[in-house]
């Protein structure tokens, strides 16, 4: 049920447990998973540079710290050129004049210590955002509304950032996907389940919305779908299908991006 | 079929050779004070001990024996046995009318102390009565066959308060539920709080786990056959109760004295009162309630034909605000028609009707919607019983089921995000044949072989789909109305012996081979009324378990304590599962969604009863293992099915103190579920995201709980009769796991911890039950 949030249903039941329920911090012993490699990159149409992300996961039990890997070979592939991505930072890699447009194929090269990882990505044609709205919510929460029109006759599939005061909402809230399986060609208007963390009065909200390919979608979708940790009704979790081949987590996603600012007043 | 006639010809050929010089005595055995029919009541010959016959599920009984005069005597637990002189010079009819032996009593009357458990030839088969049922303390003082049964060895509760259960590793959409024949596809209320079954208006229940009779099938790994009182042909009675969570009443009484009678059961929670105390307007407003009411009708028109009208209407409404609204419910009916051919040949006919169907409607900003989903069940089935000697009953017949799938059709408004959608029906034509053969060898080993023929098939119209490895449209072909798209015939014997060692004890072994045609696609660990069901089809090929089981039963005091220990070993093939996010929500192309493998369950179970006197109970153990291998999940290799719990203990004691008080309590022990946790952790643009390895390498907490109840009488007089029940439900209050969750520290964001989310502490109930 990801389109009609199930989250309603479970809401209702929790009311009536709420009457008994409750909740404790536990110590849980866990196994160590082997180190792996965690690749993140985008090209979209707006100029660049393109960043490359690249770093090391960690066992369950350490700090959120996550060591970067420096000294990679990167390459991005498009509109006939290759270029050769410079790291600015340890583990951050960026393009120099690669400039995205839509319809066309972008390939990812990274080469660490004799391991290649590659993927490639086709950027969509792009969807203008029209406007965005807002609804209130449960407990006075304010939710966002993206308002914009789906071409027909084509698959299409969203992404939506949204930014407070111009800083993105922090540990990967404001990050949803959609597509138009169910919705193609409609004048979508499409709610964005947020919290008052995030989206308070005289804040100014910037809602981003890119068109991804599809192998980047079902990696943000199963992404998501994971990303509550597991909780009442909640598939088996299970690592999202990357799209980078070599054994590497994460994506590479080329995408195009329209984007709408509202003071919330 | 033409194999399963033949046997039949065999069978009775042969057993007409041996029935010469002898007659039959038959008749139906029913309770003295309500009229109410007896299922499993004992009759024998006191001159002919050994030829003892158990009354059938409607009350009728055959024996045969060569011409003289006889005592019959007939019992039933909870029954004063009954005696009638009988002089066999013919085929006689004789009704056998038995009067309860009243609780008070049970010390003073010997009532028949049964020892059923040791002679009856199917292992893995348990009866509970209702007046078991009655005393065993559950959640919200509302009783309730589906977590009773969780308390007996083998089966496995699907979660803290749920009705949901797991027979012997087999998954909670392969248990067969049947309320007066009719099949129940979701038999839970309130996402699985209450089960859809109204103790008031339940005679008798039976579950088979895995080693069901030839007569039923379709489901892998048990089957729980649960029949409706008929009602009260005597005298009108109301009895009800009230309760916190919950009222009921049920109605009962005669259309034509002795000869019809009707019962009407009706219940309703009131959850949703609570939700009024709240102040939040969201939660005020919300719904949130089922009801459900049974209802039955018998009526004899004569010696030898009568008909039954039975049915069940349950709805559940679950609505948040305005915005979100849900409502499920099943509808079942069954018309039946009891026919005695002759003394011997005893038939019932029936035409079955089961509706599953569940709504959801949407309400947001712009965004309407509506969801309409449905399962619709016609069905004709005749069952035969040919009681050919005493030695030898021969079960045939055979069932037609249509089914029609209604996956889901989508209404929206002009202004919604969602297109209008109607998914295609799907119709599946699913037959059945069957004979079993009840053959007593000697004095000590009696033997039922079984045979059934299914055939199951998906018929036309509309477009039926391959798909290559990636879930992409390969072939489409297109089919008109009618046409049979797939078929698949399985042939399904069973097997089961028991060999008597001595009156008190016994060995019996089995193997069965069931197979499945409908499937539920779930991919959450709870239970939701929007699970899918759907046929087998082109892609997806019947599920198939093959079971072997054996097992030692005695009997000790006098029948007064019985004690069992079985082993099984099952294999299941075609096992789905589904591939990582995949979309079962209104999708044309769920089969594509899906992958398959195999799982293996094997298993101890043992079992200790005490049936009589003031303090009765029983305790359960098992020990067990649950795996599943399906190709795509854990590269390749077996891991632990969720529900694979290694040890699950149960002990029920209920202790009558005295006339006023009955106290009983319940305690559950059982390790934790497999689960699915991280073993280590990466950053993605900021968010930590955990990282997983093996599928359900973990397990959760054990899970361990206490409940306790007492029942205070009130005087009894003939007019009126009142109770008061008192339970606590986790006396403790342990918290017991009902998920974990993983995720930063809100206080330290460098850490991640584990947060256990627990559900029922002390849940206190009190339910006044009255009948007058």
């Amino acid at each position: 049920m990801r389109y009609f949030k199930i989250k309603y249903l479970i809401g209702s039941l929790f009311i009536l447990s709420a009457l008994y329920g409750c909740k404790k911090v536990i110590n849980v012993k866990l196994d160590n998973a082997g180190i792996q490699t965690v690749i993140t990159g985008e090209v979209n149409n707006d100029p660049g540079p393109y960043k490359v992300n690249i770093s090391k996961s960690v066992n369950y039990s350490s700090d959120n710290i996550f060591p970067p890997v420096s000294g990679a070979f990167v390459t991005i592939t498009g509109n006939g050129l290759i270029d050769t991505l410079s790291e600015t930072s340890p583990g951050i890699y960026e393009t120099h004049n690669l400039l995205g447009i839509p319809g066309n194929s972008y390939s990812l090269y990274i080469s660490i210590n004799d391991t290649v990882y590659t993927a490639t990505s086709i950027m969509p044609q792009p969807v203008p955002l029209d406007s965005i709205s807002f609804i209130a919510g449960r407990d006075n929460n304010i939710y966002a509304v993206a308002n914009f029109q789906d071409p027909p006759g084509v698959p299409n599939f969203y992404q939506f950032i949204e930014y407070a005061n111009g800083v993105r909402f922090s540990n990967g809230r404001g990050n949803s996907v959609f597509d138009d399986r169910l919705s193609d060609g409609r004048y979508i208007n499409r709610l964005l389940y947020d919290d008052s963390t995030d989206i308070k009065l005289g804040i100014t909200l910037e809602v981003q919305m890119k068109c991804i390919d599809q192998a980047v979608y079902t990696y943000w979708n199963e992404l998501l779908e994971i990303s509550g940790g597991g909780g009442f009704s909640s598939p088996t979790p299970a690592n999202p299908m990357s799209n980078i081949s070599g054994g590497a987590l994460g994506y590479f996603s080329a995408n195009t991006t329209t984007s709408r600012s509202v003071l919330i007043q | 079929m033409k194999k399963g006639f033949l046997l039949i010809i065999t069978l009775l050929a042969f057993n007409f050779c041996f029935a010469q010089q002898k007659h039959t005595i038959s008749g139906t055995v029913k309770d003295q004070n309500t009229g109410e029919t007896l299922i499993g009541a004992s009759i024998i010959l006191l001159e002919n001990p050994e030829m003892g016959v158990l009354s059938n599920g409607y009350g009728f009984y055959s024996i045969t024996a060569p011409e003289r005069n006889y005592t019959l005597v007939a019992s039933f637990s909870g029954y004063k046995n009954d005696t009638v002189k009988v002089s066999l010079t013919k085929n006689i009819m004789v009704p056998v009318n038995l009067s309860p032996a009243g609780t008070e009593l049970q010390e003073v009357v010997i009532t028949a102390r049964r020892n059923d458990n040791i002679t009856r030839t199917l292992p893995g088969m348990q009866k509970l009565s209702i007046e078991e049922i009655k005393d065993v303390p559950v959640i919200f003082g509302e009783k309730d066959i589906l977590k009773t049964i969780q308390l007996l060895p083998g089966i496995k509760s699907g979660g803290d308060g749920s009705t949901g259960f797991f027979v012997r590793g087999g998954s909670a959409d392969q248990n067969l539920i049947l309320l007066d024949e009719a099949t129940v596809y979701n038999a839970s209320h309130l996402l699985g709080f209450f089960s859809t079954f109204n103790s008031d208006a339940i005679k008798d229940v039976t579950i088979y786990k895995g080693d069901m009779p030839a007569q039923f099938g379709g489901r892998l790994s048990s089957l729980l056959d649960i029949t409706m009182k008929d009602g009260d042909d005597k005298n009108y009675k109301v009895s009800g109760g009230i309760g916190v969570i919950a009222s009921r009443i049920n109605v009962e009484g005669p259309i034509v004295k002795n000869k019809g009678s009707f019962m009407i059961s009706a219940r309703r929670t009131y959850a949703d009162l609570f939700l009024k105390l709240s102040k939040d307007s969201d939660v005020n407003k919300s719904i949130l309630y089922f009801y459900d009411i049974n209802a039955k009708a018998n009526y004899q028109l004569d010696n030898k034909n009568k008909l039954f009208l039975s049915g069940y209407f349950g709805q559940d409404d679950l609505g948040y605000s305005n915005q979100f609204g849900i409502k499920w419910g099943n509808t079942t009916g069954t018309f039946r028609w009891n026919h005695i051919f002759n003394s011997k040949l005893f038939s019932n006919t029936s035409f079955i009707y089961s509706n599953y169907n569940y709504n959801i409607s949407i309400n947001q900003t712009t965004n309407n919607l509506e969801i309409i989903s449905k399962i619709k069940d016609l069905s004709l089935k005749e069952d035969l019983q040919y009681f050919a000697t005493n030695r030898n009953k021969v079960n045939f017949g055979f069932n037609v089921t249509r089914h029609v799938f209604s996956p889901g059709e989508f209404q929206t408004s002009a202004t919604s995000s969602y297109n209008p959608l109607i998914l295609q029906d799907k119709y599946a034509l699913d037959a059945a044949a069957y004979v079993s053969d009840e053959w007593s060898a000697t004095d000590r080993l009696k033997i039922i072989s079984g045979l059934r023929l299914s055939s199951f098939s998906v018929l036309g119209p509309g477009n039926f789909y391959t798909y290559d490895v990636y879930g992409n449209v390969t072939d489409t072909a297109t089919y008109s109305s009618g046409k049979i798209v797939k078929s698949y015939l399985n042939l399904q014997p069973r097997f089961a012996a028991t060999y008597l060692l001595n009156k008190i004890s016994s060995l019996k072994v089995s193997y069965s081979r069931n197979v499945q045609n409908l499937h539920l696609l779930s991919n959450s660990t709870g239970s939701n009324p929007t699970d899918l069901w759907i046929p087998s089809s082109n892609n997806v090929k019947p599920e198939i378990s093959d079971q072997v089981s054996t097992g030692y039963y005695r009997n000790l005091r006098n029948n007064r304590y019985e004690f069992s220990a079985e082993i099984y070993y099952k294999y299941l093939q075609n096992q789905i599962d589904y591939k990582n996010g995949a979309q079962l929500v209104a999708n044309v192309n769920v089969e594509s969604q899906l992958l398959y493998g195999r799982g293996r369950a094997y298993g101890l179970e043992l079992f200790a009863k005490k049936k009589y006197g003031r303090l009765t109970g029983w305790i359960s153990y098992t020990l067990s293992r649950t795996e599943r291998q399906i190709d795509g999940i854990n590269n390749n290799l077996w891991y632990p099915a969720t529900q694979d719990q290694t040890h699950n203990v149960a002990i029920v004691a209920i202790f009558k103190a005295n006339n006023k008080w009955t106290f009983s309590s319940d305690f559950v022990y059982n390790t934790g579920n497999a689960v699915t946790w991280p073993s280590g952790k990466y950053t993605v643009n900021g968010q930590t995201i955990f990282l997983y390895t093996n599928r359900n390498s973990y397990r959760m907490p054990s899970y361990n709980r206490l409940d306790i109840s007492a029942t205070l009488q009130g005087r009894k007089t003939k007019k009126f009769d009142g109770s008061w029940n008192f339970s606590v439900y986790n006396v403790y209050g342990r918290e017991n796991p009902y998920f974990i969750q993983f995720q930063n520290d809100p206080e330290d964001p460098e850490k991640t911890q584990a947060v256990q989310y627990s559900l029922f502490r002390w849940v206190p109930s009190i339910t006044y039950n009255f009948k007058f």
